[in-house]
C-alpha cells in the first residue's frame, strides 16, 4: 500500500471518529438554536434554517442565571477552601519526614476509592441536625469530602516534581524550613495550584448527587439540578430551553478544561509514570 | 522539636475534614445498617442483622449486584478500547489535531446530568434522531423505546456512559504515548515492526503503569457513578437498570428507609474496598509513596 493511500485512509478514519464523537453535541447545539416550530420536523435536521436565540433567553430568564450564580458561589468557595487546606497537608507530606507519613497519606487517598453513596445517609442526618439542609453551606461542606483528598493527591505529586535545592539554599540563608517552602517553592507551584483549583472547580460544577439531596428550594439549586425544571410533569419537556441551558452549563467548564488539560493530566499521571 | 510542630499542625484541617465528613459518616452508615429508623419520627430501634437478611433474600439485591457488574465491566472495557484508539489516532501527525482534541474532550467536560438529558432526547422513540436514522437505514421496523424497555435500558445507558467518559482515558493515554521515547519507536521501525507490532511491543509496555492507573480510576468512578442512570432511567423500568448508587438513593430518599439504604451502602463500600485492595496489590507501590 502506498504511503498516500495509507495517509488517506488515516484521514478518513480520523474524520469519522471526530464526527461520531461530536454528533450528539451538534444535535444539542442545533436544537438549542431552533424555533419550536422547527424542532419536531421530520426528518430531524442538524442544520438550522432560521437560528433563534429565543431558547437561550427563555432559559436564562427562568432558571439559568439564578442557578449559574448559585453554582459559581458554591464552586468558588469549595475550591478556595479545598485548595487552601490541601496545600498545607501536601507540603507536610512531601517535605517532612515523620513516622506514619505513608499510612496517613494512604488513609486520605483511599477515601477517593470509596463510594459517596455510602456516606450520604449520615451526611443528610448531620445536615438536618445542624439545620444546614437547603443552604449553600451543606453543599460546600459535602463537596469537601471528595475534593480535599484529590486536591492533596494532585498537589502532592506536583510538589514532588519541584527541586529541593532552592529551598535548601534559602534555609542556609536563614529561612525556616516552612518559610523556605512558602517563599521559594510556592511561587513555582503556581501552575500546579491552578490546575488543582481548576480540577476542583470542574468536578464540583458537575456534581449532582449531593445537590439533588441537600437542596430543595428552586432559588438555591446549582445548575446541575436546576435545569431539570424544564422537564415538567407528565413528561412535558421544553427541549429548546433545556438544550440551551445545557450548552450554557457546559461552556464554562469546557473552556477551563481546554485551557488547563495538560497540567491536570500531568498531575494525575505523574504518580504512575515515576516508578 | 518545635520545628516539627508546625508541619503537623498543617495536617489538622484536612485530616479533621476527612475524618469528620468521611470516616465518621461511613462508620455511622455501618451502625445504621443494624437499626430500623422510623421515617416520620426518626425513632431508632436495634434489629440486628434483620436488614441484611431481608436484603439477601430479595431478588432485587441480586439484580442490582449483577447490573452493577455488567455496567462497570462493559463501561470500563469500552472506555479503555475507545480511549486507547483515540489516543493513538491523536498521537499521529495529523492536521487540526488541537481542534479534534478539543472536540473529543467535550463529552467528558459536560456534567453527567446534561449528557443524560441529551441522550434521553437522542434515544426518544418519537422525536429522537437515533430511531429515525435506524428506521431510514432499515435496521428496525418500528421505533424502539430504548430507555423504556427492560431489555435495552441498561445497555442504552452503558452506551452513553462510554461516550461520556472515554475522553478521560484518551487524555491519559495520549499523555503517556507522547512520553514514549522516539528512539524506541524508531528502533522498532528499523527492525521492520508494523503498526500493530509497535503497539504491542513498544507502546503498551511503556505506558502500562498509566493503563493500570486509568483502569483502576475508571472502574471505581463507574461503579460509583450515579448521575447518568438516575437521570436517564431512575433505575427502571422494573429495576432493570438499577445499580448500587441509584438503588441506595431510591431506598433512602424516596422510600425513606435509612436502615435498608445503609445496608446497601455498606455492601457497596465493601465490594469497592476489596476491589481496590486487589488493584493496589496489582499496581504495586507506585500509586502512593
Amino acid at each position: 500500500m502506498s504511503k498516500r493511500v495509507r495517509r488517506l485512509i488515516l484521514y478518513v478514519v480520523y474524520i469519522l471518529t471526530v464526527v461520531a464523537v461530536f454528533a450528539p453535541i451538534a444535535w444539542m447545539i442545533s436544537q438549542s438554536l431552533k424555533d419550536p416550530s422547527e424542532q419536531f420536523v421530520t426528518p430531524p435536521t442538524i442544520l438550522v434554517f432560521k437560528p433563534t436565540l429565543e431558547n437561550y433567553i427563555r432559559a436564562i430568564q427562568s432558571v439559568v442565571l439564578r442557578c449559574f450564580i448559585n453554582s459559581f458561589i458554591v464552586c468558588s468557595l469549595t475550591t478556595i477552601i479545598a485548595v487552601g487546606v490541601s496545600i498545607l497537608s501536601a507540603y507536610t507530606f512531601s517535605r517532612e519526614k515523620f513516622r506514619g507519613r505513608r499510612p496517613l497519606l494512604q488513609f486520605i487517598v483511599v477515601t477517593q476509592l470509596l463510594p459517596l453513596i455510602s456516606i450520604i445517609i449520615p451526611l443528610y442526618r448531620i445536615m438536618h441536625a445542624l439545620h444546614l439542609l437547603d443552604t449553600y453551606a451543606a453543599l460546600i461542606i459535602s463537596f469537601l469530602t471528595f475534593t480535599v483528598p484529590t486536591a492533596i493527591w494532585l498537589l502532592y505529586s506536583f510538589i514532588k516534581t519541584l527541586p529541593l535545592d532552592l529551598e535548601e539554599a534559602a534555609q542556609i540563608d536563614g529561612c525556616s524550613k516552612v518559610g523556605a517552602f512558602f517563599r521559594v517553592t510556592l511561587p513555582l507551584l503556581r501552575p500546579g495550584i491552578t490546575a488543582t483549583a481548576a480540577y476542583v472547580f470542574i468536578v464540583t460544577w458537575q456534581e449532582f448527587l449531593f445537590s439533588l439531596t441537600f437542596i430543595s428550594s428552586p432559588e438555591l439549586k446549582p445548575l446541575s439540578v436546576g435545569i431539570l425544571r424544564f422537564i415538567g410533569q407528565l413528561g412535558l419537556v421544553d427541549w429548546g430551553a433545556l438544550m440551551a441551558s445545557s450548552v450554557l452549563t457546559t461552556l464554562p467548564v469546557f473552556a477551563m478544561f481546554l485551557a488547563l488539560q495538560r497540567q491536570i493530566i500531568s498531575g494525575l499521571t505523574s504518580g504512575a509514570l515515576k516508578q | 522539636m518545635k520545628r516539627k510542630i508546625i508541619p503537623i499542625l498543617f495536617l489538622i484541617p484536612s485530616l479533621s475534614l476527612i475524618i469528620g465528613l468521611f470516616y465518621y459518616p461511613l462508620l455511622q452508615t455501618l451502625w445504621l445498617s443494624f437499626y430500623h429508623i422510623e421515617p416520620r419520627s426518626g425513632e431508632v430501634s436495634f434489629i440486628g442483622l434483620e436488614n441484611y437478611l431481608r436484603a439477601l433474600s430479595d431478588v432485587t439485591f441480586y439484580r442490582v449486584l449483577i447490573n452493577s457488574f455488567i455496567w462497570t465491566v462493559l463501561v470500563v472495557i469500552f472506555q479503555f478500547l475507545v480511549g486507547f484508539y483515540t489516543a493513538l489516532l491523536l498521537s499521529q501527525n495529523l492536521k487540526f489535531r488541537s481542534i479534534a482534541r478539543a472536540i473529543i474532550i467535550l463529552p467528558w467536560s459536560m456534567p453527567g446530568v446534561i449528557a443524560g438529558i441529551l441522550w434521553i432526547y437522542l434515544y426518544d422513540a418519537l422525536i429522537g434522531p437515533i430511531n429515525w436514522s435506524l428506521l431510514q437505514l432499515g435496521f428496525i421496523r418500528k421505533p424502539i423505546a430504548w430507555l423504556g424497555s427492560p431489555n435495552t435500558a441498561l445497555f442504552s445507558v452503558i452506551f452513553t456512559a462510554i461516550w461520556k467518559g472515554f475522553p478521560f482515558s484518551t487524555l491519559m493515554y495520549l499523555a503517556a504515548i507522547q512520553a514514549v521515547p522516539n528512539a524506541l519507536l524508531e528502533a522498532a521501525e528499523i527492525d521492520g515492526a508494523g503498526i500493530f507490532s509497535k503497539i504491542r511491543h513498544v507502546i503498551i509496555p511503556s505506558i502500562s503503569p498509566v493503563i493500570k492507573l486509568t483502569i483502576m480510576l475508571t472502574s471505581i468512578w463507574t461503579f460509583n457513578y450515579f448521575d447518568l442512570v438516575w437521570v436517564m432511567t431512575h433505575g427502571g423500568p422494573i429495576n432493570s437498570s438499577h445499580i448500587f448508587p441509584t438503588y441506595v438513593y431510591q431506598i433512602a430518599f424516596e422510600w425513606f428507609d435509612f436502615g435498608m439504604g445503609s445496608v446497601y451502602g455498606i455492601i457497596d463500600a465493601a465490594i469497592l474496598l476489596v476491589f481496590s485492595l486487589i488493584y493496589i496489590k496489582v499496581l504495586g507501590k507506585g500509586w502512593v509513596d
